[in-house]
């Protein structure tokens, strides 16, 4: 099918800009911070479309480009300020929904090619193969990164609601 | 094997949670705004090698002109050296650098900081809006006639010095007929204050026709 460039584009844009922001989210842990980088990243994607698009994975070029972007353009595009009935001026958590302090944590404290691992695979539903090409490490890895991230994982959720679910003396 | 099998139903499981846990999280940006700024950035990707060029045929003018910032003016506009300090605003030049640092405090007559702006080199147009509390998402406006340009170094910031904003603006590298739109939000105060306020900026193409602009603020409540 022939589609105009910015209407394939849009396309693209709905169909990953979800995953790729909680790939994101996932690796920088700050909601707005994320969103701002994955705009950013997507705007570099259309200014390359003509390149990007013929990526073997794009939304994985998306979320690589977001994790080294800078998004000063951003953050002066939009600022969001809570002033409550008391007048105090804070910057405002961005958006409805709170993800669980505990799973960001444990999400950051892994190594970082686990994480890049992880994220690929869950939130891209990248395969091995594909995840193995874009990170430029052998199939083997791969698994190996995921099965340590996932047990790691695993150890610190449950460290963690254990510890939440400590009697109070 | 089993054991095998029990791993990675395991982690296919752990897989499963951790991407549901996210579920909820969506990007609301909409495609348009997203292009809008891919374009700006290919358009800044082709001009670079055309200011490549130009740089080459205009070393020895730089050499010449080296103690002045590009385009040739000098740098304090017109020599115009503003240090003004008021309860509402606070404006100074920089005279090494020939930037301009605004301080919006109690930001009532917009009228007097764009004339004092005008006299240090900077074209601005300044709205003083009253808003209300809650969460507020502010965003540049949205001109019917001009549009925003986007030419790193002439806005820097707003960040917050001794509690009130402000922002420092390049007049030597804003664009010929370029204007600086300044938006001042406030929350209702007292009867002697005002509420907390923060300010908006970007750099448009022209001074805006009065028209309503859209955009600026919403209000989650």
């Amino acid at each position: 099918m022939d589609h105009e460039p910015e209407e394939e584009f849009a396309e693209f844009y709905q169909r990953a800009r979800d995953g790729c922001l909680r790939a994101v989210y996932a690796s920088v842990g700050d909601r707005a911070l994320a969103e701002d980088l994955t705009s950013e990243a997507f705007a570099r994607a259309y200014a390359s479309w003509p390149k990007v698009s013929k990526h073997p994975a794009p939304r994985a070029w998306v979320v690589r480009t977001a994790l080294n972007a800078h998004v000063s353009w951003w953050r002066r595009r939009r600022r969001e300020v809570a002033w409550d009935s008391g007048l105090d001026v804070a910057d405002a958590a961005t958006g409805g929904l709170t993800l669980d302090p505990a799973l960001l944590a444990a999400l950051r404290a892994l190594p970082a090619r686990q994480l890049e691992v992880l994220v690929l695979r869950i939130f891209l539903d990248l395969d091995t193969e594909t995840t193995a090409r874009e990170l430029g490490i052998a199939p083997g890895t791969v698994t190996a990164h995921l099965s340590r991230a996932t047990s790691t994982l695993r150890g610190s959720l449950a460290l963690d609601t254990d510890k939440k679910q400590e009697p109070v003396s | 094997m089993i054991d095998q099998y029990n791993q990675d139903s395991s982690e296919e499981s752990m897989l499963g949670t951790l991407g549901t846990a996210f579920d909820g999280v969506r990007l609301d940006r909409g495609a348009d705004e997203v292009m809008a700024r891919g374009r700006v950035l290919r358009r800044r990707k082709r001009a670079v090698p055309a200011l490549a060029v130009a740089g080459i045929a205009a070393v020895s003018l730089s050499l010449a002109l080296a103690t002045q910032p590009s385009g040739g003016k000098p740098l304090a506009y017109h020599g115009t050296v503003v240090n003004m300090d008021n309860a509402a605003f606070s404006v100074h030049t920089d005279a090494k650098t020939g930037t301009v640092t605004v301080t919006a405090r109690e930001l009532i007559d917009p009228k007097l900081l764009e004339a004092v702006l005008a006299k240090a080199g900077v074209r601005a147009d300044i709205q003083v809006r009253l808003v209300g509390t809650g969460i507020l998402t502010i965003r540049p406006c949205t001109y019917t006639g001009v549009t925003e340009l986007d030419v790193p170094g002439v806005i820097t910031g707003p960040y917050k010095v001794d509690g009130a904003e402000s922002i420092t603006v390049h007049p030597a590298a804003m664009p010929a007929g370029s204007v600086l739109d300044f938006q001042y939000y406030y929350a209702p105060g007292d009867s002697s204050s005002h509420g907390p306020s923060v300010m908006s900026n970007q750099l448009l193409s022209g001074m805006p026709t009065g028209d309503t602009p859209s955009g600026c603020v919403t209000s989650a409540g």
